[in-house]
């Protein structure tokens, strides 16, 4: 007998069936993977399972015993922890008290500050974490950091069932390749439950894949009997496909932007070309100033020095308005922090750009707001039950849509694309890979920033790495691997460009 | 495929879904039904009028509120502004000025208050909360001084039909409150002006990154509310024929609570004018039931009190249920 079973588990949302009677078992020693796409009922299964969601019908059994998880406390008291894509740290604490939150050693009523510090500092060092320093306060941390404590956190409290939604969309590969190896040193009395996009990782450290699709269960598969064309078959239902498009032949020589010694506080220096229709990739760690070359890009960041030329005239982009204005678009990374309204309209959401395509004198035309909508639900295939539906209802992947719509809607020569598939699910991935080839088609340029070499690599044409705040190298996908690119990355090898 | 499927259980919930979508009006239509059982009294031509004088005032300064709430702030000082403007415009008469020129001197003082309100939030970068808390003590401060804390008499008898006029056997306050209502249902559905405000609640980053200047649509919902407590102090003091510093005291509270109950939200972008307008209706219900009943003042705030809670509570539980 299993461990734990979870049987016929339903959720139901307004308007959408989450779980319909969905099984799932887990034993201890385990590492269970669940997979699916975006909305697929994944987070919801675990969520049920943590107490943060109320089940509307099915059991969960522990030890063959019915087991009562209602409520957050009732799964902790089960010992069921779990560490989420979403911050659960109190960030004006230090990371020990939040490691130690609620279990201070304390003396005659008192906390024992000195005794909380130890006692995190030996249990990070313990683990391999040694470079956490315990005594920083959560905000001061960067988002890797973050959801390394959250981790420990969870293990401090010496979980029996272990819940790990999705830790690859937020931590770079080396920290995860180390969380790999804490998970299998720490699974023997642990049954761990995985949730992920990447393949490559679930091949690795799964014991077992659960797949679910739909709210429903697909099948339960081991690794080892399965390879990952039809793990992802199963996942979406039918054949993607080639994930990437293939490259055009003839492209464009017509230089759209140029950027010359572009500098801001975290970038120093940065030169390049962009050519009409291009995908220009750009690889770095965590940190290493990726983003911030957007932000520089957009009128996000001041610039301190350097020059952007749009067309052979010279651009400055002080605002985001005067960015949108001279051609640029900016798909930033976290589409609820910066993306998304969440609490609106679909619909309002994707005009709210291009506000000026659908209004005159600030009074809106329902009708061309409408239309706008309804050409870019069909267009990107956004899922949704109308366009009125409010963006938090949409899973991950469609929510992403919307963003992209909104800046498509709007219509820009360069389009920045930060993280443009992050947690986003096999099949619509290789959807928004499609249309970044019509777009590019179509004479848009795309500067794109990635942390996942194989989308890197599958749809550049040029790469540049970057490396603390500098351009380290420029590649071309034909002719590197993602080792040449990490060793850049790395800033074990530089080469210099103009 | 799932959008079929989910379409499929959207129609399974249509009942669930038109319950949930205008719990308000039922919860309005409820409230109706309970007074008129409780008192034959209720539904006399001269009760109902008293209801619409009452809460006329009150219904502007809450959709001033609202349009403040939506952005995710709050404006404690719309009672100060109210009844600042009803100090300016009484003390204005008393000079013998024309009532028009007074009225909308008083207005624009208002206005000015509020854009005070919304500089501070956004230029200043001080909290909504803070900023209409300091400026609420004031504005009622600069009424005292140019009152000399005292009541302001004024002899104007055309100014005064505004509070008594009627026109198609209802109250011109409450044609004033439905033109100001519709103005800013139109303002919020229609136009992109709203819809920036909407969405600075929602995600000012986002509006930010969209090109758009959050400073100016922010200033703006201040200022339409400093505008719309001034409109509300002028018909007031028409109502009271006198100017006093106590007009608007406790009109925030009361128009906070009606945009809650109308089904708003302090996290900023939820909320509408229709379920503010109920908000105002059953708030004013509550008392008015309660006063032909014949309850004690004191039990009057303890249920008003609980039926704030209470609305508040279930659409909350009602977002709660829904976060996928």
């Amino acid at each position: 007998m299993a461990y734990l079973e979870m049987n016929n588990i339903t959720k139901i949302f307004p308007g959408v069936k989450a779980l319909d009677s969905v099984n799932f078992e887990l034993n201890l020693g385990e590492i269970h993977t669940l997979v699916g796409e975006n909305g697929a009922g994944k987070s919801t299964l675990v969520k049920v399972l943590a107490g943060a969601y109320k089940r509307d019908a099915g059991d969960i059994n522990i030890e063959g015993k019915k087991a009562k998880i209602l409520t957050p406390k009732d799964a902790m008291k089960q010992k069921i922890f779990s560490v989420q894509q979403h911050y659960s740290l109190q960030p004006n604490m230090t990371v020990a008290e939040n490691i130690k939150f609620g279990r201070y050693s304390s003396s005659a009523g008192l906390i024992n500050w000195k005794g909380v510090l130890k006692d995190a500092e030996d249990f990070v060092n313990e683990l391999g974490f040694g470079e956490i320093d315990v005594k920083k306060k959560v905000y001061e941390l960067s988002v890797a950091e973050g959801q390394i404590v959250e981790i420990v956190k969870a293990l401090y409290r010496k979980p029996k069932i272990l819940i790990m939604d999705e830790p690859s969309a937020v931590l770079p590969k080396n920290d995860l390749e180390k969380l790999h190896s804490i998970l299998q040193k720490i699974k023997k009395d642990i049954g761990i439950i995985y949730i992920s996009h990447h393949f490559e990782e679930i091949f690795k450290i799964s014991d077992r894949i659960t797949v679910l699709k739909d709210g429903k269960n697909v099948d339960v598969v081991k690794p080892s009997e399965i390879n990952e064309e039809d793990l992802c078959k199963m996942m979406v239902g039918r054949d993607i496909g080639d994930m990437y498009p293939s490259r055009d032949k003839d492209k464009s020589d017509e230089t759209v932007l140029k950027v010359a010694g572009l500098t801001t506080r975290k970038i120093h220096n940065v030169n390049f070309e962009l050519k009409k229709g291009e995908i220009l990739g750009i690889a770095g760690l965590v940190g290493a100033g990726r983003t911030e070359l957007c932000e520089a890009l957009f009128g996000l960041d001041p610039l301190i020095g350097g020059s952007v030329n749009l067309k052979n005239k010279r651009v400055s982009n002080k605002t985001p308005r005067r960015s949108i204005s001279n051609g640029f678009g900016f798909v930033t990374e976290d589409r609820h922090k910066t993306g998304l309204i969440l609490p609106m309209a679909v619909k309002k959401n994707i005009s709210l750009v291009g506000y000026k395509k659908i209004s005159k004198l600030t009074f809106i035309n329902g009708k061309k707001d409408r239309d706008a909508a309804q050409e870019y639900i069909d267009r990107l295939k956004i899922a949704t039950p109308t366009m009125n539906q409010l963006a938090e209802y949409l899973s991950g992947g469609n929510q992403q849509k919307v963003v992209l719509s909104k800046w498509l809607f709007s219509g820009a020569d360069v389009l920045l694309l930060d993280e443009p598939t992050r947690g986003i699910d096999v099949g619509t991935k290789a959807e928004i890979y499609k249309l970044m080839k019509e777009l590019t088609g179509e004479g848009m340029s795309i500067i794109m920033v990635s942390s996942e070499l194989p989308e890197i690599l599958g749809m550049s044409d040029r790469i540049l790495v970057m490396h603390k705040g500098k351009i380290a190298g420029e590649l071309y996908p034909e002719e590197t691997s993602e080792e040449e690119i990490l060793a850049y990355a790395a800033g074990l090898k530089t080469k210099t460009i103009n | 495929m799932t959008e079929q499927e989910n379409l499929v259980i959207n129609k399974k919930n249509f009942a669930l879904d038109f319950v949930s979508k205008y719990d308000k009006y039922l919860m309005l239509v409820a409230f109706v039904v309970i007074s008129a059982v409780l008192s034959d009294k209720f539904f006399t031509t001269q009760n109902l009028t008293n209801l619409l004088k009452q809460n006329a005032a009150l219904g502007i300064v809450a959709l001033g509120e609202l349009l403040v709430i939506l952005t995710g702030g709050i404006d404690l000082s719309v009672g100060a502004i109210a009844s600042f403007s009803g100090i300016l415009v009484a003390s204005f008469l008393k000079t013998g000025m024309p009532w028009p020129v007074a009225a909308i001197l008083a207005i624009g003082f208002a206005t000015l208050a509020g854009l005070f309100n919304g500089l501070m939030v956004t230029v200043g970068k001080i909290t909504p909360f803070i900023v209409t808390l300091a400026s609420m003590t004031m504005f009622q401060g600069i009424g005292l001084l140019i009152s000399k804390g005292r009541q302001v008499f004024f002899k104007n008898p055309d100014f005064l039909l505004i509070g008594r006029e009627y026109f198609l056997g209802i109250p011109l306050v409450a044609w004033i409150w439905v033109a100001m209502s519709i103005i800013v249902a139109i303002f919020l559905g229609k136009t992109i002006m709203g819809r920036f405000i909407r969405g600075i609640g929602g995600n000012k980053e986002a509006v930010r990154l969209a090109g758009v200047s959050t400073i100016l649509y922010e200033s703006m919902s201040y200022t339409i509310s400093g505008l719309l407590g001034g409109i509300a102090g002028v018909m007031m003091t028409s109502r009271l024929t006198l100017g006093t510093n106590v007009l608007g005291d406790g009109w925030e509270l009361t128009a906070i609570a009606s945009v809650m109950v109308g089904g708003g939200n302090f996290n900023g972008g939820i909320g509408t004018v229709g379920g503010t307008i109920v908000g105002v209706i059953i708030l004013g219900l509550i008392g008015n039931i309660m006063n032909l009943l014949g309850v004690t003042i004191y039990w009057q705030q303890i249920i008003r009190g609980m039926i704030i809670l209470l609305a508040v509570l279930s659409s909350s539980r009602k977002k709660l249920g829904s976060a996928a």
